[in-house]
């Protein structure tokens, strides 16, 4: 399961998402870092200083594309101009497989930028489904689809969260990038077991995991990216692992962003269920 | 504006635009969604129609998470692409411009890069949105906006001197890097925006407080926002490199952008040996590349 077609047969380890305040300590210091996510869309430019900067990272680190802009569950058509910027910086990176999200962003070509969630119909997956079959073949890599954090549901929803994610990535023979703390946000907006959603989606599918901190308000919980991770978080990602095997693990932090240090620091503390779990899987072989 | 004729969009497509126009409309003074919608009926009647409305929350409440998220975040992305423009206005009234400017000109890009494309045109427009301040905001949108090019715009293979030399210059077409602007400013905003762009660094995310506003020149300057060892410059040029890069931009070939770039000008057409410095420093900097 760890390293399956959805994610190039990689397992890469504990990631952290490349950010701007780390990009002097990274190519001034070489940390030990076992990869990196570079959000796509801030690379996908002509020239500057962005793509020098990456182009030092990638030629020292391993990484892997993650997106916010494909909007998978668009109506609109594809945009073409984005889809061939997104593959030739592909080609640049060499990113063994991309990930982007189960949501929607733009309307008759106005953006939100923003992960807006879709309705769980059969109508949105087969639209969103055969929008990401569109997508992966002409980028030509494995994807995997990110479950968003939500804020809102819609009355028309046909099914829970989890059987449309299963829905989705089953007909378009996908992977799922799994963010167990967009589960936890959600499952504390919308009521719903968290551990329900963790057990029922498809486990051999699962190419990787996000974590991240979270901002609790009063009537709702926001994903703010901001913090370290809860340990509820940590709880189900140690649970997840359990379920779908020893999986690559990012952690995302996009504001107050601390020094690489503290960041790195805070993701290694997946290391201990990943261990837990590896060992656990060649205890059994 | 869609209309919301049944009950309950169904469809994706309607769905997405009825969320869509909610979430693209603009905040109260208050930063709150709109109660009241486009055709008079209460927001949280059309909100009813979409989301359900949970222990917690109202259906309104839960969209408005969205509507007050899109608008802080191109907001925000604002404030980061015209710091000189803030700066002019003072933030109430750079706020105001802001709002003004991405209500009638939302994002049509992937990229919150282009958010800001169109304000200088914007406010050559709208010139009561800058006030008194609009001359000095004008020569600072445009070099805030040409900056934004400069950064990750597209460059070209330069054109060499040996290329230069070995053709004639009656067919030698030539154009600046896609990514310069060539502007003229006549306030000293360049020097400006790069002290505001210090006090933004210092001051860690937060909005600085800048009291003075940028002086005025004596006469109007050119300015040539370029990239160089891929970071951003704001060079003044002389007036006659300022004439014949105007000409070669208007798409004349080398030998008449020379001869007629001072037709219009009470400036002094230049030495032989003036033009031959400019050249040497112009492809030194890799600035002319062939037309397209």
């Amino acid at each position: 399961m760890p390293a399956n077609r959805h994610n190039n047969f990689t397992s890469l380890g504990i990631g952290i998402g490349l950010r701007i305040p780390h990009y002097d300590h990274i190519l001034n210091k070489k940390p030990t870092c076992d990869w990196f996510e570079v959000i796509s869309e801030n690379y996908m430019i002509d020239a500057g200083r962005p793509l020098e900067i990456l182009d030092q990272i990638i030629a020292q680190y391993k990484i892997v594309q993650h997106g916010v802009g494909l909007y998978l569950g668009n109506t609109d058509p594809i945009n073409r101009d984005h889809l061939t910027r997104l593959k030739k910086l592909t080609q640049r990176t060499k990113t063994p497989y991309l990930t982007d999200h189960l949501c929607w962003g733009s309307v008759d070509g106005t953006y939100s930028h923003d992960l807006l969630p879709l309705p769980y119909t059969q109508e949105a997956a087969k639209i969103t489904a055969q929008r990401i079959r569109e997508i992966r073949d002409f980028l030509e890599l494995p994807m995997c689809v990110e479950n968003v954090s939500s804020y809102a549901e819609y009355h028309v929803s046909e099914m829970t969260e989890w059987q449309f994610l299963t829905e989705v990535v089953e007909q378009a023979d996908c992977g799922i990038l799994l963010d167990v703390n967009n589960i936890y946000v959600s499952a504390k907006n919308h009521n719903f077991d968290p551990y329900e959603y963790l057990a029922n989606v498809p486990h051999d599918r699962v190419g990787q995991f996000h974590v991240a901190g979270h901002s609790k308000f009063e009537k709702y919980i926001l994903d703010t990216h901001d913090h370290p991770v809860l340990d509820p978080v940590w709880k189900m990602l140690d649970y997840a692992l359990q379920k779908c095997g020893p999986t690559s693990v990012l952690l995302e932090w996009d504001a107050h962003i601390p020094s690489f240090e503290e960041v790195h620091r805070e993701a290694m503390k997946a290391n201990k269920f990943l261990k837990r779990v590896t060992e656990a899987v060649h205890a059994q072989s | 504006m869609p209309k919301v004729d049944s009950p309950r969009p169904v469809r994706l497509r309607q769905i997405q635009r009825l969320f869509g126009t909610a979430i693209f409309r603009p905040l109260t003074d208050g930063y709150q969604m709109d109660p009241v919608w486009s055709d008079g009926r209460p927001t949280a009647d059309i909100a009813d129609t979409l989301i359900k409305a949970n222990d917690r929350l109202t259906s309104f409440e839960r969209l408005e998470i969205y509507n007050r998220q899109y608008w802080f975040r191109i907001i925000d992305c604002f404030h980061d692409d015209f710091p000189g423009v803030r700066a002019i206005l003072g933030t109430k009234r750079f706020q105001h411009l802001a709002r003004t400017y991405l209500a009638q000109c939302p994002s049509r890009s992937f990229t919150l890069r282009d958010l800001g494309q169109f304000l200088p045109a914007f406010l050559e427009n709208n010139p009561q949105l800058a006030g008194t301040h609009i001359a000095p905001s004008l020569d600072m949108v445009r070099l805030e906006w040409a900056h934004v090019v400069a950064f990750d715009g597209p460059s070209r293979p330069p054109v060499t001197p040996l290329e230069i030399q070995s053709t004639p210059p009656e067919s030698l077409h030539l154009a600046l890097q896609p990514h310069m602007s060539l502007l003229t400013v006549h306030y000293a905003v360049d020097d400006y925006l790069l002290e505001v762009r210090k006090l933004v660094r210092k001051s860690k995310g937060e909005i600085p407080v800048v009291r003075k506003r940028p002086r005025k020149l004596p006469a109007p300057v050119p300015l040539l926002v370029h990239r160089h060892d891929n970071a951003v410059y704001y060079k003044r040029l002389e007036a006659g490199e300022f004439h014949i890069l105007s000409s070669l931009i208007q798409g004349l070939p080398l030998a008449d952008a020379i001869a007629h770039a001072f037709e219009k000008s009470q400036d002094r057409p230049p030495e032989a040996a003036d033009l031959t410095r400019w050249f040497e420093n112009w492809t030194r900097l890799g600035w002319l590349c062939p037309a397209a």
